[in-house]
């Protein structure tokens, strides 16, 4: 008995689902335990602003928990997630003004390389530039750079995700790319 | 098929753009060495594995990189960037635990029948005995009270190991499913139907098929 | 007036109901965003549903002054359910109608009891109440 406590947690994302599609919260705590990190990263690297992020994925959590029952497996549920979260952020950035504030983008979670503190600074300034050239992106590009080189999906996933076609994603995400680049290497 | 002048790309923005997408195929572009530009990306970062004659002597190429590697080491610093989602997780739990899902409600066994139990609560319990079964992990369960009488009948799907004759294994689950619903909640179970839904890989010690999620979980 | 009186029924019978070994709370309220919802479906299905704030819901038939009671409840799962709820109603059912006749209100009491769902066995989803 004392191993039940953590034996939800070795289930697969499949039998999480079957088991929180009928109401088990128990098992829907694992999935959000195991998606909600990757989830807020990906909000927060579309919005650039933790508190927008924090409740794009609350909103697309909720729902999830709500509309569980429909659904239908052919998705992954990573990928499903992935689709609620990015209509979000998209529809967030749709229905407001474009001037939000970066500033609050340039102190995130504490990380340290650990060492060099003048490459720390300049790897630091270097991410702000990056943050700042992925917002000028156009949202869609953005969606598509942000799940392919910060999410590591495939073409096929981010297609399914953003439900456009596989070139299509191809031609967003060489587009941002490249701006991206240019971007950056100014910025050196 | 035919590539267009890629720098007269408009602005994303335009309809314009976004129609002629599918017909410039990915928008690439063709440097005049005769590379695409995603070429010489790909070339670029697979620099360490495959040496490349051609990137070294060429100019276009090495322009087109330009800014390739400051991209890519300052994308690793943003991934680095990921903010707890500990709160998130909290506050998710704390709406969906107080958004009650009860299902049915089923009797327990008690001739009065003013005593009940919903159905998700019953299920979990049922659920986690079958759980108990090694090789074994419930999926979906369903009660359902028959007319006019206390008895409950129980419908489980299954996820088991191949390592057991599963007639045996189907027993033991029987076993343990009536015994928690008769002993753990108080139902009277008139059938217990089984069906094993899915194969389950033998159980490792922790099997996790996200191995990001443990740096955005914390614990 | 009654609606007073119904007041203090429900708080007597909440008392009751956490007084005894096994119950671990009421089966919480639903809450804000949730609230909409749950109103969303009383306007549709009439006014019976029970309170959503306490957990207990009380009336009392006007023609045989009856009390029907039924309370919702969330079980530790050290004891089995059936036995839990089966306390409950006795001990609501004795309360309530020690109230109701102290109050010049008697009647018959009628004691439906609800376990929306059990806790306890897995310390690690509840951080709150773990124990070594």
């Amino acid at each position: 008995m004392g191993e039940t406590g953590d034996d939800l947690r070795d289930l697969d994302n499949g039998l999480l689902v079957a088991r929180a599609a009928e109401g088990d919260d128990d098992a829907f705590a694992v999935l959000v335990q195991r998606h909600s990190g990757p989830l807020l990263a990906l909000a927060y690297h579309m919005l650039g602003n933790l508190s927008d992020a924090e409740e794009a994925v609350q909103d697309a959590l909720i729902s999830a928990w709500r509309r569980l029952p429909e659904f239908r497996g052919d998705a992954s549920f990573r990928t499903w997630m992935y689709r609620i979260v990015t209509n979000r952020c998209l529809n967030v950035r749709r229905g407001r003004a474009p001037s939000v504030s970066l500033d609050a983008v340039s102190e995130p979670a504490a990380h340290d390389a650990g060492g060099e503190p003048a490459r720390a600074v300049e790897s630091a300034a270097a991410a702000a530039a990056l943050t700042q050239a992925l917002r000028d992106l156009h949202p869609a590009q953005r969606a598509c750079w942000v799940l392919r080189e910060l999410h590591g999906l495939s073409y096929e996933e981010i297609a399914h995700v953003v439900g456009e076609s596989e070139q299509t994603v191809r031609g967003r995400l060489f587009r941002a790319r490249r701006t991206l680049m240019k971007e950056m290497a100014s910025w050196r | 098929m035919a590539l267009d002048d890629p720098r007269a790309t408009p602005p994303p923005d335009d309809p314009a753009a976004r129609e002629a997408d599918a017909a410039r195929l990915i928008g690439d572009e063709r440097l005049p060495c005769g590379r695409l530009v995603s070429h010489a990306w790909e070339q670029a970062r697979a620099a360490g594995d495959q040496p490349d004659p051609h990137m070294d002597g060429c100019a276009f190429c090495r322009q087109a990189v330009e800014g390739l590697t400051a991209l890519d080491s300052t994308t690793r610093t943003l991934w680095a960037e990921r903010p707890s989602a500990r709160t998130v997780a909290d506050r998710v739990m704390r709406a969906v635990r107080a958004e009650v899902r009860l299902g049915r409600m089923l009797p327990l066994d008690d001739p009065t029948r003013e005593l009940r139990i919903a159905e998700t609560a019953a299920a979990k319990v049922l659920r986690r005995a079958a759980d108990r079964v090694p090789g074994v992990r419930a999926a979906s369960c369903r009660l359902t009270p028959a007319e006019g009488s206390t008895r409950v009948t129980i419908a489980m799907t299954l996820a088991v190991t191949l390592d057991r004759p599963l007639p045996g294994r189907a027993a033991e689950v029987r076993r343990a499913v009536a015994h928690a619903a008769e002993q753990e909640l108080g139902l009277a179970v008139s059938t217990i139907d089984l069906r094993i839904a899915s194969v389950l890989e033998p159980l490792k010690p922790t099997a996790s098929d996200e191995p990001t999620l443990r740096d955005g979980s914390g614990r | 007036m009654t609606a007073v009186r119904t007041a203090s029924v429900e708080r007597t019978a909440a008392r009751a109901a956490l007084a005894v070994p096994g119950v671990s709370e009421l089966q919480p309220s639903l809450r804000q965003s949730l609230a909409e919802a749950a109103t969303r479906v009383r306007r549709t299905l009439g006014s019976a549903a029970p309170s959503p704030e306490t957990g207990i819901h009380a009336e009392r038939a006007p023609r045989t002054g009856a009390w029907h009671v039924e309370v919702r409840c969330v079980l530790d799962e050290d004891r089995r359910a059936l036995d839990t709820a089966r306390d409950v109603r006795e001990s609501v059912g004795s309360a309530v109608d020690a109230y109701a006749t102290r109050h010049g209100i008697p009647g018959p009491v009628t004691v439906v009891v609800t376990v929306t769902r059990t806790t306890g066995h897995r310390p690690s989803h509840h951080p709150g109440t773990t124990a070594p």
